[in-house]
């Protein structure tokens, strides 16, 4: 009876133990990731200045172009046509032309070693969280995330952007051109899973930034690939 | 309006600009129409002229006027603007810095314009029966420290370097005004339940809970309790107990005498920390007489629960009660009173993990000639285990301590699953 007592004692002290052993065990890594646009807009939705001007970036950003790169049934038919014309170079194709239009999951397929696809995200799933990282087209942290190295050098364009690399666990830097105050950079930092708004006055205003992707020097393609 | 007002942009300040740029713009455009009905009475003097004045007081008097005015204009809007920078009343702060995803009136913006995906836990304010049960240091812990750190979405932010205590505290008892019905209990008042004694509030819980002999007589009983809300005082309870007693080396188990009972708070005050139940209970007699797991009769039960709440988060639970068996040649009637004394102590400032050591004093008696009182210690310590403090485990040992002869000493224990607070695998 006695080692019935002590069995229970001990299921009792590892079931009140357990959840501080399990968050003990977690690590967060110094992977570069990227956060969908839904965390952005929960908070720069209706914003205005203190001269009431509405600067809310959420929904111009959502009804832009960036937004939907990769929705573009355009782009999508081009590529198409692209991939049909020189089957042999379809790998090829779907990962260049990712790079701009789908970049989220382009660098996620890069940062694991292997070629960015395009067809296998469409049609789009109806549940977003599949292939949210795909569909969310030139997302807030993508641009935000860019670095300054290699800006306005011919190195950078065709995509060629650097995406900055965690500081510290749980730190992206989310560049903008605004000083923060730490109260709002502790709730941009909690509500993203650790994306830290960090000002760069300098770079993320630069026509360079943009540049990455809108200098766009294509290679065409011969018989054969 | 207030969807325009006061979204994060660089700072708190800034929050704040944003919502007296618009007051400002508001008052300017007040003031320049004064300026206008000003200028155009002026213009047409049909006061001045009413009076026999002469022209140079007039134009004395039009002049003051015209400075008087700017200037109060440009007093008022200052007093305007530092009014609106303060984050003074609950319901600045909430337009300020909630209602961008909560929304005017408490229930969520719409996905359409919040931009994302509410999570399954997104809450509704106005849902009394949501709210209620939630103690303010759930709502200040979650504020401070974000979602996470009660096992909800990411996607709320921790507000603890942009707001004070102060400010959380007011804009939590804005919140607390989207529910219209004060007759429900506050949280504050469900206080830990001790392992034997029932406490008041009434609860959204299941129990599972184990009584091990530690010495006597080998034996080991379990319950199974569900406990559910309706309405908004009311509580229902199904008690399963499944039971496993050694006779003469011999180990019968099965399913005890089932309970069915209804609870009704009949008066509850977070003001002076006191809540009030009532509940009665027919008992079934569903176990083996034979096998002593059961009466073997019918049995109602009924018992008044009070507990009170000291400010210093210390608590005292009572309750009292008879058993009334239908046949009481088989089973004697009983009267019992219990009583649960203990201190809530949590870290981080009251809003981390809460330890609860307590101790219950138990007495029940026969209501037979000569019988005694049984007398019964019980030392024991609570503790939630998941972030979200919706499962929380107890430990303790049920002591004899008068007529000790045949009543065995047991090792307790309970888990508790509040189900309203979410799944078993949420919140942690």
């Amino acid at each position: 009876m006695a080692k019935r007592v002590w069995c229970l004692s001990l299921l009792a002290g590892v079931i009140i133990a357990a959840p501080t052993l399990m968050s003990g065990a977690q690590h967060p890594a110094l992977d570069r990731k990227f956060q969908t646009s839904d965390r952005c807009l929960a908070c720069h939705n209706g914003m205005v200045t203190s001269s009431g001007q509405d600067v809310s970036i959420g929904l111009d950003w959502r009804s832009g172009m960036m937004a939907n790169s990769s929705r573009d049934p355009y782009w999508q038919g081009s590529v198409r046509r692209e991939s049909i014309d020189h089957p042999e170079s379809r790998a090829d194709i779907e990962d260049v032309c990712s790079t701009c239009h789908m970049p989220m999951s382009h660098y996620e397929a890069k940062w694991q070693g292997r070629k960015a696809e395009v067809f296998s995200f469409l049609p789009f799933e109806a549940d977003p969280k599949k292939s949210a990282s795909a569909e969310d087209g030139v997302s807030c942290s993508v641009c935000h995330q860019i670095s300054r190295e290699k800006l306005g050098t011919r190195d950078s364009f065709n995509g060629g952007f650097v995406i900055e690399a965690p500081t510290s666990p749980g730190t992206h830097p989310e560049y903008g051109p605004f000083a923060i105050q730490p109260g709002q950079q502790r709730i941009m930092q909690t509500s993203t899973g650790g994306f830290h708004p960090t000002e760069a006055a300098e770079h993320i205003r630069d026509s360079a930034l943009c540049g990455t992707c809108h200098t766009l020097i294509t290679e065409t393609l011969g018989s054969g690939g | 309006m207030s969807e325009r007002i006061g979204h994060p942009r660089d700072a708190m300040g800034s929050q704040l600009i944003s919502c007296t740029g618009l007051l400002l713009a508001r008052i300017h455009e007040i003031t320049a129409a004064d300026y206008s009905c000003t200028f155009a009475l002026l213009a047409r003097r049909p006061l001045l002229n009413s009076f026999a004045v002469p022209a140079y007081v007039r134009l004395v008097i039009r002049h003051v006027v015209l400075w008087l005015l700017p200037a109060s204009a440009l007093l008022f809007a200052q007093a305007g603007n530092q009014s609106a920078l303060r984050l003074d009343t609950g319901e600045h702060i909430y337009k300020s810095a909630c209602v961008a995803c909560h929304g005017p009136d408490g229930r969520g913006t719409p996905k359409t314009i919040a931009g994302f995906e509410p999570p399954d836990s997104f809450p509704d304010f106005t849902r009394c029966d949501q709210t209620t049960p939630e103690p303010n240091t759930a709502w200040e812990d979650v504020i401070m420290h974000g979602g996470p750190s009660r096992g909800f979405s990411q996607i709320m932010p921790a507000f603890g370097d942009a707001l004070n205590l102060e400010q959380i505290s007011k804009v939590i008892e804005y919140m607390r005004g989207f529910c219209r019905n004060k007759h429900w209990a506050r949280g504050e008042l469900n206080l830990p339940r001790a392992l034997v004694t029932e406490k008041a509030y009434p609860e959204d819980e299941v129990v599972i809970s184990s009584a091990v002999n530690a010495r006597g007589a080998p034996g080991v009983s379990n319950d199974v309790i569900h406990e559910q809300r309706f309405g908004v005082k009311n509580q229902i309870e199904v008690d399963v107990p499944i039971n496993f007693q050694n006779q003469n080396h011999v180990w019968y188990g099965g399913v005890g005498d089932t309970v069915l009972g209804v609870k009704r708070e009949m008066f509850a005050s977070l003001r002076s920390g006191s809540i009030l139940s009532l509940q009665g209970e027919v008992i079934v007699p569903t176990g083996n007489k034979t096998h002593s797991l059961g009466t073997g009769t019918t049995t109602f039960e009924t018992f008044a629960a009070f507990d009170q709440l000291f400010p210093t988060n210390t608590f005292v639970q009572f309750q009292m009660g008879a058993d009334l068996p239908r046949h009481t040649d088989i089973s004697p009637q009983s009267v019992f009173w219990r009583s649960a004394l203990g201190q809530s102590f949590a870290a981080d400032h009251g809003l981390g993990r809460l330890w609860s050591p307590m101790v219950e004093f138990l007495a029940d008696r026969e209501l037979t000639r000569g019988a005694k009182t049984n007398w019964d210690l019980v030392p024991q310590m609570q503790v939630t285990i998941s972030r979200r403090q919706h499962i929380k485990a107890n430990l303790g040992v049920r002591t004899p301590v008068s007529n000790t002869a045949g009543r065995p000493v047991q090792v307790m224990f309970y888990i508790l699953w509040d189900w309203q607070d979410g799944k078993l695998t949420e919140g942690w």
